[in-house]
Order: structure tokens, then C-alpha cells, then sequence
């Protein structure tokens, strides 16, 4: 899966390809290229349809379901995308009874120790981080989060900034290269049938 | 079978059949013309599905037409053109424009198939789609067609079969289309459903399980098992291929069920057996009464002459009858007047034949004797009148003989009495073997130059009869057997079982019985033997007839004779 791709036309604003749990700008050197994911997909033929699990609140983790409900649909694998609210979709991420789940982690950490620990955070809660401090000790943050990623059995997909959203129907959103938005451009779709 | 159950039979098939004939063509002339109207029920279901696809591919093709030219379109595909709108939200616009639109299928791609945003698969943004490149390659714009379209369901995605039309978008730079459409699917399906009053189901050509259906048509995979293991209602199903020319790309069924159709059969035919049934009832109550009529007289004939049969010679019929069953009564009575006048005649002429043969015997019998006293008397009455001396020998000599000559004629008249007397017979089980040994004891040393054979088996059983009357029988044959061979010879006795019977036979080694006597030696009269009566045989005869058995007489030439008595077993 090119997930260069998949950052391109999920989200809206910078987006980066992940190769580790940590965006690059907390790696000490740049990380290689993200590998294509391998294995043998699963299949309705073994036995049941897969389940992918997004936050209903968000937009984009929901662009980033439907594209991947096509690719694997493309490879033979029938993905269910069911969305749920955040409370709803953590007790279903603690109790494991989930195929797949989409997860965002927001790091606001300042160094790659603090993002690690956010990342075992976001995927697995309060005893995650606990174990990724513990651990932080005696391996270097990289290490860590790969072996946060292992143990949650994740997928590193991109890391986008932050931006802001519009609501449908309005446009001349666009972004200075400061990233700021001068909202004296912006303007509203006129009524259906009009002009 | 009697003729009465015969003629009643035949009255109830005469009914039942012409009932039958006419229930198959009265049947298949009712189906036919509910088939009918079934068939064009389904016409009609038919054209409304027809104008209903044709409905929505009309309005797929509008909305077409109408987002190509849409405000929204254009700022979009200036924004494209212009590089001011990223991927990420161009991909959801068409999402939006689908639901505000109720459409089921928007798609807005390049000249490529390069899907620029989809709302009914908007994963494929990015993409190239095989399924819109086809649409651009393969259908005119501003029309349209059938196509199979992925869609992203509740479940994943799904195939749909869709009514899709495509547009180009004026104007834009790089080329844009837009493809709209609508599903023939659960929603397309209840509707039809509901205007058809039947079943409707899309399905794709050559599939089983249907893309859509109503929610009466498909009831799942148990319904389906059920229905394929104990058969379906029967109903009639009118499959609308689509696209309606050309190749087949899936198939609309619609099923009108046949259940008022099949209830009206059946109860037309059940009407018809009803009515069969109570038609052959009414021929069996009405046949029976006709039978009976006409068979009474014959039946009375029938137990007429069974009577006849049975000696009641004068038996009369008394039943009323007319036409030649009438003439037959009464040609049978007087066909046993007749016969009983005839047996009457013949008895009386027998009974004067009979006594002129008693008289003649009795002459016969009696006029033999006679002579002798006569010639006694008067050779005593000379005697006497000349005072011969030897008057006192001489009439020793007459009244002797005139003596002799009564005892004689005393016997005659004994045995005569005896022959019109005989008492009826007192039967009473007795064992054959005991019989035959009371038989024997009669003769413990047989008379000088006989010899006395015995044979009789040991498990003989029991004979009802007078035992008295039988032993006299016997003793007869005996006495006839030693009187047969004055100058001795062989006396066989024998006695076996044969099937129900006992048989008793008695031989003798004398002259035998000549073959033209043996058919008369049982008749009255019939002797032989010098001074005989011709009645002992006669009465042996009639005694073992009243027991239920019969006597045999066999003389092979130069053996001797043997006379053969068969007597029923008892029980």
C-alpha cells in the first residue's frame, strides 16, 4: 500500500508517510522509506468478513477507512467500515475485540522520549505508557516505539499537521505558506440551481 | 357376486362416469382460463418493472445532465484546473452532491477513469476505476445504461446493478465526467413490490442469490433449503432481462404468487369429486332399489327351484313380476304343479304295482304250501272214510305235514311283517372294531369245511349306528356266505378304515353270483336260493342306507362273492 498516497488523499494539509510510530522530525537520523506492507491477506473465505473500526467524530480517519476498505476489496478482502464514538471505540480497543482499528496519536511532546510514550499511550492506554517508560531507561525512543508498534501488532500510516477543516460549501480556503487563512476569502456556495 | 350387487354396481359407474369425463375438460377449461388471467397479471407486473427502470434511468441521465452543468461542478473543476484544491477534499464532494441528489451512483472522474471523488465508492478517489472507464468506453453520453457498479455498503462493498449515465463536463480543463446513477436495489425492489402486489428480485445473470429483492422474495437461506427440499407454492415467475437487448448483465424476476389461482382450482375440483361422490351415492341407493326390483322375482325363482331340487316338487313361486320375467314365474309354477302331479301319478301307479307284486308274492308264497295241506287233508279224509287200518300212521304223517306246511307259511308272513315293519334305527356311537368282534363271537367254531379268516385293523373308529340292526346286517352276509359254500370253503372277514369311512366286507370261496343277478340282488323279492323270501338282501340294503352308508355286491368269476358294507365314521 503506498501510503504516500494514502496521506495525499486522505487529509487535508501536510501529511508524511511513517516508517516508525515516531513522525521523523523526533528520529536522530532520517528514517528509511516505508516498507510496502507484505503478507498474505485475509480473506472472506476464511471465515468471516473483517471489521475496521474508525472514530466517527473525525473526518479524515474516515477518508483514510473508505480507502482502504477499496484496496483490500481489491486484493480479495471484504472490509466492513463501522464507525463509533471515541468512548465506544476504546472499549472496544481495550477489550481486542476489533480486526482492525484506525488509531490517531497526537503528539504534543517536545522530545522523542515524550512522543514515544505518547504513541503507547494512544494504542495502548495507561499501562502501555507505563511499560514504554520503564523502558525509555535503557533503549533509545526509536527502539521503543518499534516495539510498542510489535506488541499492539500497528501499522505506521502518516502523520499529518495540524489544519483546519471547512465545512461543505465553503470555499476560497486557502492556505498562506505560513499555513495561516485569511478568512476575508472566504465565501459560501450560492444556493442549488443557482449560479 | 350377486346380480343385485352387480346391477347396483353397474347403476353407480353409469352415474360416476359421465361425471368423470366431464371433470378434466370442465378443469382444464376453468385452468386455462385463470392461466390466463394469471399470465396477464403478470404482463402487467411486467410493464410496470419495464416503466419503472425506464423511470430511473431517465432520472439518472437528468441528474447527469443537471451536475454537469451545476454551479458546483464548475467551481470545482475550476478549482482543479487551478491547482487550488487538494485531493483530500475534492474526494468528498461528491458524497455530498449523491445525498443532496438522492442518487445511489455519482461518480466525477477524468477522460482516463480517474476517479477524482465518488460518492458511492469513495475509497477509489485516486484511482483509476475499471468500471467508470468502461461506462466512458462503452455507453454514449446522456444515457443510461445497466451497469454492475461497486459499492461501499454497510457490509463492504457490494455489487449493485444501476441505471448509470454519464456526462462531460463542459468546459473543464483537464477533461472532467461526471457518471450518475441509481440502483436497482431493496428500495427499487419494495416498491415495485408494493405496485405489483408480488415478489421482485434483481439478480445477477447466471447468480442465485439475488443483488436486491423485496422482503417477500428472498427469506433467506433456510426458506430457500425448506422451499428446495419440500417444494415451493407453484408461482408463475416472468424474468425481465437487463439490458432488455443485447447481452444479459442481470435479471429482474418478478413472482406473482399463485395461491388464489390454486385455491380455485382446487376447490373447483374438490366441487367436482363432491359432486362425483354424491352422484355415485345417489346411483348406489337408487341402483340397489332397481336391482332389487328387478331381481326379487329371480331370486324367488331361485329359491323355487332350490326347493324343487330338494323334492318339494309342487313349490310355488309367489312374487309379482311382469314382461318375460313374469311369463318365467309362471311357467316355473306350473312347471313344479306339473311335477308334483307327475310324482303323485307315478307314486300311485308304484304303490298298485307294488301291492300287485305282494299279492303275486304272497300267491306265490302261499299257494306252495297249500297244495300239500290240501293233498294232506284229503289223503286223511279217504283214510278215515275207508277205515284203513293204518289210519293212525297216515294221519301222523298228514298232520305232520300239514304242520310243516303252516310253520312255513307263518315264516313267510314273519318275514313279510318283518320287511313292512322295520323299526327306524336308534344310532348311537359305536366303536367299528367292537362290532366286527360281536360279529365274530357269533361264530366261535364255524361250521364243519369252512375256515374263518379275520383281518380287521386295529385302529378303527367309532360308527354311529344301531348296533343291533348293523349286527343283523352283518349276520346276514354271514349266514348268506357259509349257505353259499355247503361244501366248504373260505369266510373272510375284514374291516379297515378308507378316508371318513369303515368298511366291513365278507367274502366267501362258494359259486359267486352271476353277473346279470348282481344289479338285482338288493331289490325285494330277488333270491336265488331255494326257498328263499328275495327280502334278507333288501332289508341288509335298506338298513345301511338309513345309517348313511351303503352295500356292495362283487362276484369276479371263479372268486366267489364279496359283499362290502360302508358305514360314515362317527364325529
Amino acid at each position: 500500500m503506498d501510503r504516500s498516497e494514502l496521506a495525499r488523499l486522505s487529509t487535508r494539509g501536510p501529511a508524511a508517510p511513517l516508517a516508525s510510530l515516531l513522525p521523523s522530525a523526533f528520529l536522530p537520523e532520517p528514517a528509511p522509506a516505508a516498507a510496502p506492507l507484505t503478507g498474505r491477506p485475509a480473506r472472506e473465505s476464511d471465515g468471516r468478513r473483517l471489521a475496521l473500526l474508525v472514530p466517527s467524530a473525525a473526518e479524515f480517519p474516515r477518508a483514510v477507512a473508505d480507502r482502504l476498505q477499496v484496496k483490500l476489496f481489491d486484493r480479495g478482502v471484504r472490509v466492513a467500515v463501522e464507525a463509533l464514538p471515541p468512548e465506544a471505540l476504546a472499549a472496544r480497543l481495550a477489550s481486542g475485540d476489533y480486526d482492525l482499528a484506525l488509531v490517531s496519536a497526537h503528539f504534543a511532546a517536545s522530545s522523542p522520549a515524550l512522543a514515544a510514550v505518547e504513541a503507547a499511550f494512544a494504542l495502548g492506554g495507561a499501562a502501555s505508557a507505563r511499560r514504554a517508560l520503564s523502558r525509555l531507561g535503557s533503549a533509545d525512543p526509536a527502539s521503543v516505539a518499534a516495539e510498542i508498534a510489535a506488541d499492539a501488532g500497528a501499522v505506521p500510516l502518516f502523520a499529518s499537521g495540524l489544519r483546519a477543516s471547512a465545512r461543505p460549501g465553503l470555499a476560497g480556503l486557502v492556505a498562506a505558506p505560513d499555513g495561516a487563512v485569511d478568512l476575508g476569502d472566504l465565501w459560501t456556495l450560492p444556493a442549488r440551481g443557482g449560479r | 357376486m350377486t346380480l343385485r350387487a352387480k346391477l347396483t354396481l353397474a347403476f353407480a359407474l353409469f352415474a360416476a362416469l359421465p361425471m368423470l369425463a366431464a371433470l378434466w375438460p370442465v378443469s382444464r377449461a376453468l385452468s386455462r382460463s385463470l392461466e390466463s388471467e394469471y399470465a396477464a397479471r403478470l404482463d402487467g407486473a411486467a410493464r410496470a418493472v419495464e416503466g419503472e427502470v425506464r423511470r430511473l434511468g431517465a432520472a439518472a441521465a437528468e441528474s447527469a445532465r443537471e451536475l454537469a452543468r451545476g454551479p458546483e461542478t464548475d467551481a470545482l473543476a475550476r478549482d482543479l484546473s487551478q491547482g487550488a484544491l487538494d485531493p483530500a477534499e475534492a474526494a468528498g464532494r461528491a458524497a455530498e452532491w449523491m445525498a443532496a441528489r438522492g442518487l445511489d451512483v455519482l461518480a466525477l472522474a477524468d477522460a482516463r477513469g480517474a476517479v477524482i471523488s465518488s460518492g458511492h465508492l469513495p475509497g477509489r478517489a485516486g484511482d483509476v476505476d475499471a468500471e467508470l472507464y468502461a461506462l466512458f468506453a462503452e455507453a454514449p453520453p446522456g444515457r443510461a445504461v445497466p451497469r454492475i457498479v461497486s459499492r461501499a455498503g454497510a457490509s463492504g462493498v457490494e455489487p449493485a446493478l444501476a441505471l448509470v449515465a454519464w456526462e462531460p463536463v463542459p468546459g473543464a480543463e483537464p477533461r472532467l465526467r461526471i457518471a450518475a446513477g441509481l440502483a436497482l436495489g431493496p428500495g427499487f425492489a419494495e416498491r415495485l413490490a408494493s405496485l405489483t402486489g408480488g415478489d421482485v428480485a434483481v439478480l445477477g445473470e447466471g447468480a442465485e442469490v439475488p443483488l436486491a429483492a423485496s422482503p417477500g422474495r428472498d427469506r433467506g437461506p433456510l426458506h430457500r433449503l425448506l422451499a428446495r427440499v419440500l417444494g415451493t407454492p407453484r408461482a408463475r415467475v416472468r424474468s425481465l432481462p437487463v439490458p432488455a437487448a443485447g447481452t444479459p448483465l442481470a435479471r429482474i424476476e418478478v413472482t406473482l404468487p399463485a395461491h388464489g389461482l390454486e385455491r380455485t382450482q382446487t376447490v373447483v375440483a374438490l366441487a367436482f369429486l363432491l359432486a362425483l361422490a354424491l352422484a355415485a351415492a345417489a346411483a348406489l341407493v337408487l341402483g340397489h332399489l332397481v336391482a332389487r326390483r328387478i331381481t326379487r322375482p329371480l331370486e324367488a325363482l331361485r329359491a323355487g327351484a332350490r326347493q324343487v331340487a330338494a323334492g318339494e316338487l309342487g313349490a310355488q313361486v309367489r312374487v309379482q313380476a311382469s314382461g318375460e320375467v313374469g311369463e318365467l314365474v309362471g311357467a316355473f309354477n306350473a312347471m313344479s304343479a306339473g311335477l308334483a302331479a307327475s310324482r303323485e301319478r307315478a307314486q300311485a301307479a308304484e304303490r298298485i304295482a307294488a301291492w300287485r307284486e305282494v299279492a303275486r308274492r304272497l300267491a306265490h308264497e302261499i299257494k306252495n304250501p297249500l297244495t300239500p295241506i290240501a293233498m294232506s287233508v284229503e289223503t286223511l279224509r279217504d283214510a278215515l272214510e275207508q277205515r284203513r287200518p293204518d289210519f293212525e300212521e297216515i294221519f301222523r304223517e298228514g298232520t305232520g305235514a300239514i304242520q310243516e306246511e303252516v310253520r312255513r307259511l307263518k315264516r313267510i308272513v314273519d318275514e313279510f311283517s318283518r320287511f313292512a315293519r322295520l323299526p327306524s334305527p336308534e344310532p348311537a356311537p359305536v366303536p367299528a372294531g367292537e362290532l366286527v368282534a360281536a360279529l365274530l363271537a357269533l361264530y366261535p367254531a364255524p361250521p364243519p369245511g369252512v375256515r374263518l379268516e379275520r383281518d380287521v385293523a386295529a385302529d378303527l373308529p367309532a360308527v354311529s349306528v344301531d348296533r343291533d340292526q348293523i349286527l343283523q346286517v352283518l349276520r346276514n352276509l354271514v349266514v348268506n356266505a357259509v349257505e353259499a359254500m355247503p361244501s366248504g370253503g373260505r369266510l373272510r372277514v375284514a374291516a379297515r378304515r378308507e378316508g371318513g369311512e369303515v368298511i366291513v366286507s365278507v367274502s366267501d370261496t362258494g359259486p359267486g353270483i352271476r353277473p346279470e343277478d348282481l344289479p338285482s340282488i338288493f331289490e325285494p323279492y330277488f333270491t336265488t336260493k331255494e326257498g328263499g323270501t328275495g327280502l334278507g338282501l333288501a332289508i341288509a340294503d335298506r338298513i345301511v342306507r338309513e345309517h348313511g352308508g351303503r352295500i356292495e355286491a362283487a362276484s369276479p368269476p371263479g372268486e366267489g362273492a364279496t359283499f362290502t358294507v360302508r358305514l360314515p365314521a362317527a364325529g
